[in-house]
């Protein structure tokens, strides 16, 4: 029965069924008492096939979207459960959009995709400034310092942000990937990133990539 | 020939003197650093200015630039930069809401407002319906933007925005591919009536003597087309059509521009519309390709490499890129050169010029490259 309910929850978002019929199944699986861990896996699955078959561009845009609204919204339903729950995460990641940037869709897209992937992570907002990501990197430990800018005029933030985690004795303490319209690999090389992602979904590969698990 | 004649000739598929040239969007620090003068853009200051004089400041400032550049063609954008001016709402967080509820950030880096969300007229169709602007009777400076344009040589454009992307912009990308999907006929209703809006518009620049329409806002990113073609099809497709006619009917070509990958739409495209603007490299568009079979029924602009090519390249891989640009796309004519997107913030201001040199010493026709 959980078995059955949990692969319909995955198909509806490997479907792109409508976010309202998926949050459905999801309140049933609660109701049934299955393991928040195992609903936010299947999501994690139907999010799995939406990301494959975006990169074979047999899915679209608005496809990726819609799951990563729906997987947002299954998340903010199942947090509070999930936290009581004992498994741990893969890996801490903190997130943020750089300073003079406030564009937050692509990065609530990877924030989506990474906790489905069973990530922990702290999102710091948008218009975040060097010292917020030196500070946060200071008091969450996270592995990974995850960075977007959707503008030509704030990647150099990305940079700066690097420098400042250089001159705090932090750079070593984490792995740092960048991501936006605008950024290339070439410009990640040249700041010295250790990961780009190009879209959500190559975000949670580059995740997994940089802490030493098998990617898929 | 002036820079207009220039770019009628282009539009009509025949060889004109010379390439012609134009770019729909410049980031103000370009301007700023170009002209030597600072673009009020800030929205206090902007409201302390008064919309119509700060509309004017801004075209006076924008026409020197253009002029001083040598571009063939400038643009008029409705509801771009400035012109959010008089349906300008400064909201308590220090933001901007457009007409259509789309909010703004002032980026103090750029002096540019970027788009941030959606959502100050409501995040549902029936809100946004509710609030929905009225058209209107004038657009404001144009008729001084075409006096002091065409005195300089230059033809002048339209820049609409397409409803699709406005209906987005509005509510917000979430909740619009969320309502697309679960409520494609209501969406269907929507942009249908943003483009009636859109067409008014047009009625207005015509008769107020611009030389041609151009349509922003994208259709496709790097992978391909946002969605199914079959929405585009259903929605996409029957809406620029009356918008194309609606330009032909008072005799204007109409362009449209998209970021992205729009091989899987130019045969539709090609049917619809006069020419195509970005051709964008990075998302995997090839301008000789697209030439070789479209180039009889659109026209092309762009092509030069934002994303590498202006911010990175050396000056010669710049001249390198415009000669390669203009043998494929510009014998016969159907051809304007410009950058692939806009002159971004880091682009290398020397490049774009570099650019702009290279067209015109290049470019003269018949081409000889």
């Amino acid at each position: 029965m959980s078995e059955d309910l949990l692969n319909e929850i995955s198909t509806s978002v490997a479907e792109c069924r409508e976010v309202s019929y998926t949050l459905q199944l999801v309140q049933k699986a609660i109701e049934s008492n299955i393991d928040p861990l195992k609903i936010m896996d299947a999501v994690r699955k139907g999010l799995d096939v939406v990301g494959e078959k975006y990169e074979k561009m047999e899915y679209f845009l608005m496809d990726l979207v819609l799951a990563g609204t729906t997987a947002s919204e299954v998340l903010r339903l199942i947090k509070p459960l999930l936290m009581k729950a004992t498994s741990k995460p893969k890996g801490k990641v903190v997130i943020g959009t750089v300073a003079g940037d406030m564009h937050d869709i692509g990065k609530n897209l990877v924030i989506a995709m990474l906790s489905s992937a069973g990530y922990e992570v702290i999102d710091l907002g948008i218009d975040v400034p060097a010292r917020k990501f030196v500070e946060a990197v200071i008091n969450e430990r996270p592995d990974i310092v995850a960075m977007s800018a959707l503008l030509t005029i704030t990647l150099d933030e990305q940079r700066k942000t690097i420098e400042a985690l250089k001159n705090a004795g932090l750079r070593d303490k984490v792995k740092i990937m960048v991501g936006g319209r605008p950024v290339t690999p070439e410009f990640a090389r040249e700041i010295g990133a250790d990961g780009y992602g190009k879209d959500a979904v190559e975000a949670v590969k580059i995740a997994d990539m940089l802490l030493g698990y098998k990617v898929s | 020939m002036n820079g207009r004649e220039r770019i009628l000739k282009t539009l009509d598929h025949e060889e004109p003197d010379m390439v012609p040239i134009t770019e729909i969007l410049i980031e103000t620090v370009h301007k700023e650093a170009l002209l030597g003068k600072k673009i009020i853009q800030e929205p206090n200051e902007v409201v302390k200015m008064g919309y119509e004089n700060n509309v004017r400041h801004y075209l006076e400032l924008n026409v020197e630039f253009y002029s001083k550049v040598g571009f063939d063609a400038i643009p008029y954008v409705p509801t771009g930069g400035m012109f959010k001016g008089e349906k300008y709402r400064l909201m308590p967080d220090g933001t901007v809401a457009d007409q259509w509820g789309a909010i703004w950030g002032y980026n103090i880096y750029a002096n540019e407002l970027v788009y941030l969300r959606g959502g100050a007229n409501g995040t549902t169709i029936e809100e946004f319906e509710e609030n929905f602007p009225e058209v209107p009777k004038t657009l404001v400076g144009l008729e001084y933007l075409v006096k002091l344009a065409h005195k300089k040589g230059m033809a002048v454009y339209l820049e609409v925005d397409t409803p699709f992307v406005t209906a987005w912009y509005s509510i917000g990308i979430n909740a619009f591919f969320k309502e697309l999907r679960e409520r494609p006929k209501t969406v269907k209703r929507l942009v249908s009536r943003i483009t009636s809006f859109v067409c008014e518009e047009i009625k207005i620049a015509a008769d107020l003597g611009v030389d041609f329409i151009l349509s922003s806002g994208d259709f496709a990113e790097k992978n391909g087309p946002f969605m199914k073609l079959y929405y585009y099809d259903d929605i996409i497709w029957p809406n620029l059509k009356r918008e194309v006619e609606t330009a032909h009917s008072k005799g204007l070509k109409y362009i449209k521009h998209s970021d992205g990958n729009i091989n899987k739409l130019l045969p539709k495209l090609s049917e619809i519309v006069d020419g195509i603007h970005s051709i964008e490299p990075p998302a995997g568009m090839n301008i000789c390709e697209v030439k070789e079979k479209y180039g009889d029924k659109l026209v092309l602009i762009g092509n030069i490499d934002t994303s590498h090519t202006l911010p990175r390249g050396t000056k010669e891989e710049v001249i390198e890129e415009v000669k390669r640009v203009i043998k494929c796309a510009a014998p016969g004519g159907g051809y304007i050169l410009s950058s692939s997107n806009t002159w971004v913030a880091d682009a290398k201001l020397e490049n774009c010029l570099a650019m702009v040199e290279a067209a015109r010493k290049y470019g003269k026709y018949p081409i000889r490259l």
